[in-house]
């Protein structure tokens, strides 16, 4: 006997299904995040969990060497996983670019195909730590920056292990060879417990664009410590016919980088190995005030408000002495298109500090999703993305250092360079003396965020010691709660 | 008497003045950035007036970016998800104001919750619900989950809407012949007009600006416009005459939504929220 429904029944299981569909909402906050999915098989060293604290950011950790196994099973073939289909989650920048106008060449050596999705970074973080958190990630690579995300990652195992593959001689191309990769390179990949967790593309080191017409007008030597730089700038200073000693990053956030590139000349690290916060130290101080002179009396107005962009353009300008920024920018300023100083710039590599000399670097790499249910095909991405006939065309469209030491002598990637030989020999130079300038914490951004406010208080007059020790003790909790 | 009758509108018109000039001043900003050289807009000293106007922000935006496809992507999203929204919560919203059963109280509640949750609570089960369906990565996928915050808010303001509303107009309908849904449908919804609108052009604005779901749900090659416009700022540098260009043509349904319905949205959200 079927019950008839009622016009107030159906009313009432309407305000049921309508108040369902709110409801929802409260329901799928209470599921539970699924729990991450394994890594690749264990490797011949179990990874340890990662409960120490990063590893320290001092100079580039020792190489990483990879031993092949004794025999290998069957030979590497490109064709392995052919017909099979991956998302790669790439940047909008030149890496980016260059690997999906030479997608077709992947697609072709290897039968995969490739879904390329390029956001712009900062969009591309805030998706990779939401899908990485879920569980479910709609990429199989990822490319990812070490000096932002690499503690993130790390800690939380979001990306895959790849010493299986670089052990695995099926697995790795035969003319790849690892061991081609720096040493700084080799650091960035390489977890403190000893996993791979990507193949780094790019590092980019600070160093020092010098005006060599102005330095030359009023005779003076290109800078080669501190003390040079503060000098220079003050000896080249003539605001009147718009011509500023130095410039750089001023703004929020940015600034945060120029400042710490600096402190490595102190030869201490912003955040020790012990996460203790050397921020307030009398390094850090000197180091505040050195930045506060430069940009408080020699560079531009308004230089509280620079980015690298900025900064950029009153170089380009011929309107700055000097530019303290990453090693990426010489294609722009060799561009008669939008440059005035073409032919002029001296690539000086970072001076040395009171204490020591280092070229702070940041770096990129592509890993494989841990979550990926096809981390083979993705794995052979990352490794053709790295390739050296890959680098190489990212080297010889002047988008900065990269990670293979080969790229410097390919004759081919030196010959269609866009930009001076000189600048390739300040590259090398600085990745002798390479070093992480920001901290391998989770909260970076928050970092640079808060010391970025004090640092541009300190253009506007603010006393450093101040600014530092109020923003150490608003960013001290923030650190503990990351690391709890 | 007549002066002091002056002085005092003087000083209300004033200070009308003031507030319009506060209220459209970002506007105007909006503006004449979209049409600014670049030098201009990175000038120390801002200028008020562009000295040599450009459109260029407005042929990139059109001829550089997929700006049409996310107007297209949002402008469906944003129809469908407040159409659906007004149907579900009217079923809602009227069993709630008119019906007694157990836990009606309670239900309301909830529903009361559900829209005060911010939604950065619940965009990571969200996202893994959504992608367990097969609906990530599309704007489908938009129009399951923005019912989670337009719903529960469009049937809270109008159970209040419908409780203030006479039931004898329903009863007399219902003594001519009309069903309880004819009722809803002919009687009660006309009435409730203002309150129908001013919930459905909230949902319209929340789904048409909407960012956080937007960027976690849908990929590259499918946006909307907020995710293209945040898109064009690359590396740290933001594309601010294409980004401004879009900013003000976006806003230009939105205003003109306000502008016709300002009558409504204004008895429609007091009404209901003086009852609620």
């Amino acid at each position: 006997m079927s019950k008839k429904l009622t016009r107030r029944e159906f009313l009432k299981r309407s305000a049921i299904l309508g108040t369902g569909v709110a409801s929802a909402a409260i329901l799928n906050a209470c599921a539970p995040t699924p729990e991450p999915t394994k890594a690749p098989a264990p490797t011949a060293v179990p990874p340890a969990p990662t409960t120490a604290p990063a590893a320290p950011t001092t100079a580039p950790a020792a190489p990483v060497t990879v031993a092949p196994t004794a025999a290998p099973k069957a030979a590497f073939d490109w064709k392995r996983f052919k017909g099979e289909k991956i998302e790669a989650l790439l940047i909008k920048n030149t890496q980016g670019d260059i690997m999906v106008k030479h997608l077709k060449e992947f697609e072709e050596l290897t039968g995969i195909t490739v879904g390329a999705d390029q956001p712009a970074e900062q969009q591309q973080r805030q998706k990779l730590a939401v899908e990485f958190a879920s569980g479910q990630t709609s990429f199989d690579v990822v490319y990812y920056s070490f000096h932002v995300q690499k503690r993130l990652f790390g800690k939380n195992k979001w990306v895959a292990d790849v010493r299986d593959y670089l052990n695995d001689p099926t697995m790795v191309a035969p003319d790849w060879d690892w061991n081609d990769f720096s040493a700084a390179g080799k650091a960035w990949s390489t977890e403190p417990d000893g996993r791979i967790d990507a193949v780094s593309n790019k590092i980019d080191y600070c160093i020092v664009y010098c005006n060599k017409e102005l330095f030359a007008a009023k005779n003076v030597p290109l800078p080669k410590t501190y003390d040079d730089i503060v000098s220079a700038a003050q000896k080249l200073h003539d605001p009147s016919k718009n011509i500023y000693g130095f410039v750089g990053r001023g703004l929020k956030n940015a600034n945060t980088m120029l400042w710490c590139w600096m402190l490595l000349g102190w030869d201490i690290d912003v955040i020790d190995s012990k996460l203790n916060l050397n921020t307030t130290s009398p390094e850090a101080i000197e180091c505040a005030k050195m930045y506060q002179n430069l940009m408080k009396n020699y560079a531009p107005p308004g230089v509280g408000g620079f980015n690298w962009n900025e900064s950029q353009s009153a170089f380009a300008l011929g309107q700055a002495a000097m530019w303290m920024d990453g090693v990426g920018f010489a294609a722009p300023l060799e561009d008669p298109k939008s440059s005035k100083v073409v032919g002029k710039v001296a690539y000086v590599v970072m001076p040395k500090g009171p204490k020591a000399q280092w070229a702070g670097m940041t770096g990129d790499g592509m890993g494989v999703s841990a979550f990926s249910k096809k981390k083979g095909p993705a794995w052979y991405f990352c490794m053709w993305a790295a390739s050296k006939a890959m680098l190489a065309r990212s080297f010889a469209a002047g988008s900065g250092a990269q990670s293979r030491n080969s790229v410097y002598t390919d004759p081919d990637a030196l010959k269609s360079l866009v930009v001076p030989k000189e600048w390739v020999d300040t590259v090398v130079a600085s990745g002798k003396i390479g070093r992480a300038a920001l901290p391998i914490i989770v909260p970076v951004t928050e970092f640079r965020d808060i010391f970025g406010v004090a640092l541009n208080n300190m253009i506007g007059g603010a006393d450093a010691a101040t600014e530092l020790k109020k923003a150490t003790d608003e960013f001290k909790p923030i650190l503990a709660k990351s690391e709890a | 008497m007549k002066a002091r009758h002056r002085v005092s509108q003087f000083v209300t018109y004033a200070l009308l003045a003031i507030m319009l000039v506060i209220a459209l001043f970002p506007i105007y900003w909006i503006f004449i950035t979209s049409i600014k050289p670049s030098a201009q807009i990175y000038a120390l000293v801002p200028s008020l007036w562009p000295t040599n106007p450009t459109g260029i922000g407005y042929t990139n935006l059109f001829e550089k970016t997929e700006f049409v496809a996310w107007v297209f992507n949002s402008a469906i999203v944003a129809i469908i998800v407040s159409a659906s929204s007004i149907f579900l919560s009217s079923l809602a919203a009227y069993a709630l104001a008119r019906f007694q059963f157990a836990g009606r109280e309670f239900i309301g509640m909830l529903i009361l919750v559900a829209y005060l949750l911010p939604p950065a609570l619940l965009f990571i089960p969200l996202y893994i619900l959504v992608t367990r369906l097969g609906l990530a990565q599309s704007i489908v996928g938009l129009v399951f989950v923005y019912p989670t915050i337009t719903v529960p808010y469009a049937t809270w303001v109008l159970t209040s809407y419908f409780r203030s509303l006479s039931v004898d107009f329903e009863e007399a309908a219902m003594i001519d012949g009309c069903s309880r849904l004819g009722a809803l449908r002919h009687v009660t919804l006309p009435l409730a007009g203002p309150g129908v609108v001013a919930t459905f052009i909230f949902a319209f604005t929340l789904c048409w600006s909407e960012y956080l779901y937007a960027l976690v749900i849908l990929s590259g090659q499918t946006q909307t416009i907020p995710i293209g416009l945040a898109g064009l700022i690359v590396a740290d540098v933001p594309k601010w005459n294409e980004i401004m260009a879009g900013a003000m043509i976006t806003s230009i349904p939105v205003v003109i939504l306000y502008t016709v319905a300002s009558r409504y949205i204004v008895s429609g959200l007091t009404l209901g929220g003086v009852k609620g």
